[in-house]
């Protein structure tokens, strides 16, 4: 079975809203996604029926939240095959998830002259947070080199490999390339050496299929809205035993299971790393669109965003002065590109004329953008709902850009 | 307004063929603009004689409408004071914000009456203000080192 664009358009009702006169093409999936009915409702129902405080209160509503809220987590588990929901911490975000994770490792685990090792293919936010715990730790940060179109080579990383490496931390695909980087093997290089391992998927998890028993890392982290669900929550994956052995960095209420004048005692996990009154509505809703892409098939919606994506390229491909930036196929929808003489700011505000929606800058991935050689980027990044007909349109805007932009002579 | 006409000839001509482009030596004031969100960056360089901006001139990297904006600012800036060129950003911040101008104020204005397509782009805004705004911390600290 493939996927349906039309069927998963008619899912989705800020494709019916005109922008600047036009209707919307949106091109803006690697930043954050559109939400479908199915994850609207279920957020409005919950609110509308089933909302109260979770876990602690003693009232019938009280359960029924609380009820609704763990089969989020549950849905979220299955969705990446963790062996347990208690797996999953609540956090805001991948972002909140790394930080939580580097802010352990400063106080935890790493001590002056230990090494953290990541990519400069990472977002910012799998890079500030690192900047920090080696700061606070005496830790020292280091980079393994990208190579062609910004991938890494196994051989020289295992050849390199410093024994002081304590935690490597890297993006499972690029929010920039769209690269979908060899997730399975690195850990294992990293396990190895007994290193732990951190792995961003914030722009895999809308895409990949996810195992967490077959990818062999120590913490997974991922964004509910990139993948269809609500903004402001996310998740930490990581095995029951870290959960156990690691302390807490946030405390409050909820993480707690008995509180003195001078100290506490953890609740059991995932509830120790997560103070306060959780996103309750943002369980109810990911797990609805978790639903939502498992009903339209994992695979069906990896399959469809490649090929989407692999279309977008020979089309842009085919425009002189255009250059498109990861690989050709075998990827996210996630495309860079540049066009000669013209900067994407430009592009994107001509683009946004004709109600097309992409992003242009750095991505919050300046370290990559400076090694691509580049000022910044225009982004066109495609999910489930976009369609070869908005490709085109793109492909078409973009000649305009060329008819208002070009520099003569150059 | 169609987004043609934000690109505007005079705009897309100083952003073909800027003006005042290239580095200075003995600049009295340098400093580099960066707008972190977006990654657009000017370094400004100005000669002062203690009254009059005598030279500017400008290189980076940086979008249509900053290079644009950019390049009028080095061209207009010399022969004027401080409080003469602070008169004219704020001029070019109430075209922006769609504020009413006098036909003198216009005229002032001079070339930088082509950015005012930029007013409908809220989001580019900033684009046509960097070196601006960059201008005033480095004429703040002239004032600065004049006292």
């Amino acid at each position: 079975m493939t996927l349906n664009p039309n069927k998963v358009r008619s899912d989705f009702p800020i494709l019916e809203t005109l922008f600047n006169g036009k209707p919307l093409v949106y091109l803006d999936n690697a930043a954050t996604t559109q939400k479908p009915n199915q994850v609207i409702d279920a957020i409005s129902d919950f609110y509308r029926t089933s909302y109260a405080n979770v876990h602690r209160s003693p009232h019938t509503i009280g359960s029924i939240a609380t009820e609704k809220f763990e089969g989020g987590r549950q849905k979220v588990a299955d969705f990446i095959n963790a062996k347990e929901s208690a797996e999953i911490v609540f956090t805001r975000g991948t972002s909140e998830s790394i930080n939580i994770v580097a802010g352990i490792m400063a106080q935890q685990l790493l001590k002056p002259g230990d090494v953290i090792l990541t990519t400069p293919s990472e977002h910012h936010s799998n890079i500030v947070p690192w900047q920090m715990a080696a700061r606070q730790s005496g830790a020292t940060l280091e980079y393994i080199n990208l190579h062609g179109e910004g991938v890494f080579d196994l051989d020289e990383i295992a050849e390199n490999w410093n024994p002081r490496t304590k935690i490597f931390a890297f993006q499972h695909a690029s929010n920039v390339l769209g690269t979908i980087h060899p997730a399975e093997k690195l850990c294992k290089i990293a396990s190895e050496r007994g290193c732990l391992t951190l792995v961003d998927g914030a722009q895999s998890a809308p895409h990949v299929p996810l195992d967490m028993q077959k990818i062999g890392c120590d913490f997974y982290t991922i964004s509910a809205h990139k993948m269809c669900g609500p903004s402001g929550i996310g998740g930490l994956w990581a095995k029951r035993e870290h959960l156990e052995r690691f302390e807490p960095i946030f405390g409050g209420g909820e993480m707690i299971r008995k509180v003195s004048m001078q100290e506490a005692e953890w609740n059991d996990v995932p509830y120790k790393f997560e103070p306060g009154t959780p996103n309750i509505a943002g369980s109810v809703g990911w797990g609805a669109a978790v639903d939502y892409l498992t009903a339209l098939g994992k695979d069906d919606v990896n399959d469809y965003v490649d090929d989407l994506a692999e279309y977008a390229i020979e089309q842009m491909s085919s425009l002189e002065g255009l250059t498109t930036h990861g690989p050709q196929t075998d990827r996210t929808g996630a495309v860079s590109f540049w066009i000669d003489n013209t900067h994407p700011h430009d592009i994107s505000s001509i683009l946004d004329a004709d109600g097309i929606a992409v992003r242009s800058g750095l991505h919050c991935a300046e370290p990559l953008v400076n090694w691509m050689g580049l000022p910044a980027t225009t982004r066109a990044s495609f999910y489930i709902y976009n369609t070869r007909e908005e490709v085109d349109l793109l492909v078409k805007a973009l000649d305009t850009v060329r008819m208002i932009l070009a520099v003569p002579g150059l | 307004m169609s987004i043609a006409d934000v690109f505007s000839a005079v705009l897309l001509d100083h952003y073909r063929y800027p003006r005042k482009f290239g580095k200075m030596d003995n600049p009295d004031i340098e400093m580099d603009g960066v707008n972190p969100l977006c990654g657009d960056e000017v370094f400004l360089q100005a000669r002062y004689d203690g009254d009059k901006v005598t030279d500017a001139t400008f290189t980076g990297k940086a979008c249509a409408i900053c290079i644009a904006s950019t390049s009028m600012f080095c061209e207009q800036a010399p022969g004027h004071t401080l409080n003469e060129i602070e008169g004219q950003k704020d001029r070019l911040f109430s075209l922006l914000e769609k504020k009413d101008l006098t036909d003198e104020e216009r005229k002032q204005l001079g070339e930088i009456v082509s950015l005012e397509g930029v007013s409908q782009l809220p989001a580019r805004v900033k684009c046509a203000l960097l070196a601006w705004e960059t201008w005033e911390i480095m004429a703040k600290q002239l004032q600065e080192g004049k006292g």
